[in-house]
């Protein structure tokens, strides 16, 4: 392949450094863009603790069988107990240890979260790229498509499509992404509209490098960094999405979830509050830490934009 | 009067200040008036007074129509004692009484039944009750009617000899008859609205005409309904209440908050909020009722006998043994309930034969139901022997018993997939399709085992919800069944005892729980007494209680 590194600037800080001298080695551009990316996302304070924050709920999710004290599926004591030292939160309305219940919870929650929000990316990324690249009739049907979905409130969509399809752990995941895949395919395609139109692309073109390589080589990997914050977003909305469905009752119940916990603990509010408050912390534990995750990926890609946003721009 | 005197202080000068002394004057007055409050209504008492209103509350879950000829879903059985009414009720003790049939005789072969209705009543709207509603209810609405289907095929005749009299005569006895024409099966409808129409889109099945103490006023889709006092009622001067307001609410808890904070007056309790309505009804403002003799309502689990393993007896006596029915009722039904002992239910206490006692055939015994597992081919493998589907409505009591089921089957190597639902693809799947592994509902007994036991046990070709989704058939089992149906009580115990055994041997459906019924209900009522002299599957009609003007 012909490459002129020049004319496809393929990493962020080519883009965002346009004073700097452009690498002629396309590996070390790489290198250099991934280490000032760590760099300035380390000094951006929340995206260091919302990382923080989802190192430690995956490590929670990974090592759930060595930290939990009991089998969460099991009945290890009288329902209803309270905090005590050998059930450190209390036990649900069966006599489940919750500790155990909510360290089992994180797996089904954090993938639930990561899936969706990653199957979301590849089908509204799909047809926003294909929209925003082809235009024309293709734009009009997928545009018009994504928006109608816009439309509906995302919690209707997940209903019926489990309503119609019964709640299994990747039905949930599909019925999570088909309500939230038009967030990530109006982004790309505004993206692709406004990078098609550059120089490195006409460039592209004329060298008659194929289509593929256009959209995935030249334009996609520029398009990607204000999409990468939307998919943090994206995960806790679905993480958000799948505890309602859990409160409802509508989740798969042979999974554990935190929306299930509370599920249970609807009825015993007043008789036993451990039931609803630790599972509700671990949700608002998640969600903080996505949205302080995207916050500082935010300002790591669009540091104006932020600055803007906080009263700083000159 | 105590808390008075200890709050008088000795006088200071500063109280002696004209404002303070108009206070002071004020309060007195306030103090003389209230005691001249109190001690009125404690004259009163005894003579009930007209005025006030009530408020019952309930989840609406699905209430499209009120009539409960059309429909037994259970909003709409509580609103139907209000409007409606029917031959006969029963009284706290599951004795008859009388309602709009003064008196009633059977034959002496137990096939002609004849009852003597009042003379002079009305229908909500005015228009004249005579003995022609009565037998057009009968004729039009019973192949409608989940319950009175049963006796359809048996009727020979319905007549009206006069104004008055009823006689229905059966081709062959049948013990639960006079049970089928109370007015909880057999609520009476009238001929002058339904006659010529399509009964089941008749406008008047959601603004009800009935004879009932209540007259329906309006309907407020998901919010309430409104009833007043209906002039015509045949028990004059009752009903004392003015006005009936029903508030839809659709949670357990805001059910009971709503009646804590004084916003409803009545609920049916949820098994979850019993302990604390009777933790709130400490404060003597509400008071939790037990229907002493209350519609056996039943968790049962259905095994699908068309699919292995549980076509297997073994695999279903084994689970059954596997299961800890006290647990379950511990936490499912926070202790309220027990252990259902047999197939008949322990309230029919003139039918039950305790000699069937589940809790001796199948004790909570995992090792024995392993062994039996392994008994019948289903070893153990890497800590799993089967895995089976258990399906039920996705909520409160079935979800608890199912993750408690889970939990417990898993000790002995059955893993259960749960499969919780939404109602009406729930029903769709076991009783439509059969699509089905095992199957959790309560099921309620009504008030004899021809009405609520027979449908889940004898053979059953048809998709009718609630009937026999098992697939299991045993002729000698419907012999005894028709038999026990047919004959008079004296004789039916030795049948029920056989019945009882077939069933406790075949297991197509195990009982797991026997549930009583609790309600919660404001105290400011006088005649509560009277009002719940109730049993079975009845609801308060709300025409025996009495407001006192000052609870208004």
């Amino acid at each position: 392949m012909n490459r002129e590194p020049q004319s496809s600037p393929t990493s962020l800080s080519q883009r965002s450094r346009a004073t700097s001298d452009v690498p002629r080695n396309a590996l070390a551009a790489k290198a250099l863009a991934a280490r000032t990316f760590l760099s300035r996302f380390r000094r951006t304070h929340y995206g260091f603790a919302g990382f923080a924050i989802l190192a430690l709920l995956v490590l929670v999710a990974i090592t759930a069988p060595l930290l939990a004290p009991f089998d969460p599926r099991r009945q290890v004591g009288e329902s209803l107990m309270p905090p005590s030292w050998v059930h450190p939160m209390g036990t649900d309305n069966i006599g489940r240890d919750l500790l155990a219940l909510l360290l089992y919870g994180t797996r089904a929650s954090l993938a639930i979260g990561f899936c969706a929000a990653l199957a979301a990316l590849l089908v509204g990324g799909a047809i926003g790229a294909l929209a925003g690249y082809r235009r024309g009739f293709t734009e009009v049907v997928l545009m018009r498509l994504a928006e109608l979905f816009q439309t509906l409130p995302v919690i209707i969509v997940v209903l019926f499509a489990i309503a119609l399809f019964g709640a299994s752990f990747w039905l949930l995941i599909a019925a999570v992404a088909l309500a939230i895949w038009p967030l990530e395919a109006r982004l790309i395609y505004g993206q692709f509209i406004n990078l098609r139109e550059r120089e490195f692309v006409s460039a592209a073109i004329v060298a008659d490098l194929s289509t593929a390589h256009i959209v995935l080589r030249e334009i996609l990997p520029n398009a990607l960094p204000p999409v990468i914050v939307q998919v943090a977003l994206d995960a806790s909305l679905a993480i958000l999405i799948e505890s309602g469905l859990g409160f409802l009752g509508l989740s798969d119940p042979n999974m554990i979830s935190w929306g299930q916990l509370l599920f249970a603990a609807q009825d015993f509010l007043n008789a036993a509050w451990w039931m609803s408050v630790f599972p509700g912390l671990a949700i608002c534990i998640a969600i903080i830490g996505l949205n302080l995750l995207a916050d500082g990926l935010n300002e790591v890609v669009n540091p104006r934009a932020v600055r803007a946003a906080i009263g700083l721009a000159a | 009067m105590f808390s008075h005197r200890t709050r008088r202080r000795r006088p200071t000068e500063k109280d002696f200040s004209p404002m303070v002394l108009v206070k002071r004057l004020r309060l007195a007055l306030l103090i003389s008036c209230l005691c001249g409050a109190a001690a009125m209504p404690a004259r009163a008492a005894e003579v009930p007074q007209r005025g006030g209103s009530v408020i019952i509350a309930m989840d609406p879950a699905g209430l499209s129509i009120l009539n409960t000829e059309l429909t037994s879903l259970s909003p709409a059985l509580y609103i139907a004692d209000v409007w409606a009414d029917g031959l006969m009720a029963r009284d706290a003790a599951g004795k008859r009484i009388p309602h709009i049939a003064t008196s009633w005789s059977v034959s002496d072969d137990g096939k002609t039944y004849t009852f003597n209705l009042r003379k002079g009543l009305k229908w909500s709207d005015g228009q004249p009750f005579s003995s022609a509603d009565v037998v057009f209810t009968l004729t039009q609405f019973a192949k409608f009617n989940t319950y009175l289907s049963k006796i359809v095929p048996l009727i020979a005749k319905v007549e009206a000899p006069d104004e008055a009299t009823v006689v229905i005569g059966l081709s062959q006895p049948l013990a639960a008859a006079l049970d089928l024409f109370d007015k909880e099966n057999f609520p009476l409808m009238p001929k002058h609205i339904y006659e010529g129409t399509d009964i089941p889109t008749n406008p008047a099945n959601r603004k009800p005409v009935g004879l009932g103490p209540f007259m329906f006023e309006s309907w407020e889709q998901g919010r309430s309904l409104s009833f007043v006092r209906n002039p015509y009622y045949w028990d004059q001067p009752k009903p004392y209440l003015d006005k009936l307001l029903v508030a839809l609410i659709p949670n357990a808890q805001q059910l009971l908050n709503a009646l804590i904070q004084g916003e409803v007056d009545w609920v049916q309790l949820d098994f979850s909020q019993i302990q604390r309505a009777q933790e709130a009804a400490k404060n003597g403002k509400i008071k939790v009722i037990k229907i002493e003799v209350n519609a056996p309502e039943r968790s049962s689990l259905d095994f699908n006998m068309r699919r292995a393993p549980m076509s297997d007896v073994k695999v279903r006596q084994a689970l059954f043994l596997a299961t800890d029915r006290n647990r379950i009722n511990a936490d499912a039904y926070r202790g309220l309930a027990f252990s259902a002992t047999s197939a008949i239910p322990e309230q029919f206490k003139e039918l039950n034969d305790p000699s069937v006692n589940y809790d001796k055939l199948y004790p909570f015994d995992p090792q024995k139901a392993a062994a039996l597992l392994d008994e019948a081919g289903y070893k153990m493998q890497d800590g799993k022997r089967f895995s089976v589907e258990l399906t039920y409505i996705a909520t409160s009591p079935f979800d608890a018993i199912a993750k408690s089921l889970a939990a417990q089957w898993k000790e002995i190597g059955v893993d259960v997939r749960l499969s919780g639902l939404d109602s009406q693809i729930w029903l769709d799947k076991v009783y439509r399709k059969n699509d089905f592994d095992i199957s959790l509902i309560s099921l309620t007994g009504r008030s004899d085992p021809t009405l609520g036991v027979d449908r889940s046990f004898i053979c059953n070709d048809a998709h009718v919800p609630y009937t026999n989704p098992t697939g299991y058939c045993n002729r000698d089992l419907d012999r005894i069944a028709a038999q026990a149906s047919a004959s008079p009580t004296a004789e039916r115990r030795a049948l029920y005892k056989q019945y009882e055994e077939i069933v406790a041997r075949d297991l197509n459906e195990i009982t797991l729980t026997n549930a009583p019924t609790y309600n919660a209900v404001a105290t400011k009522f006088k005649n509560l007494d009277a009002q719940f002299d109730i049993s079975f599957n009845e609801h308060p009609n709300w025409a025996e209680a009495w407001l006192p003007e000052d609870a208004r």
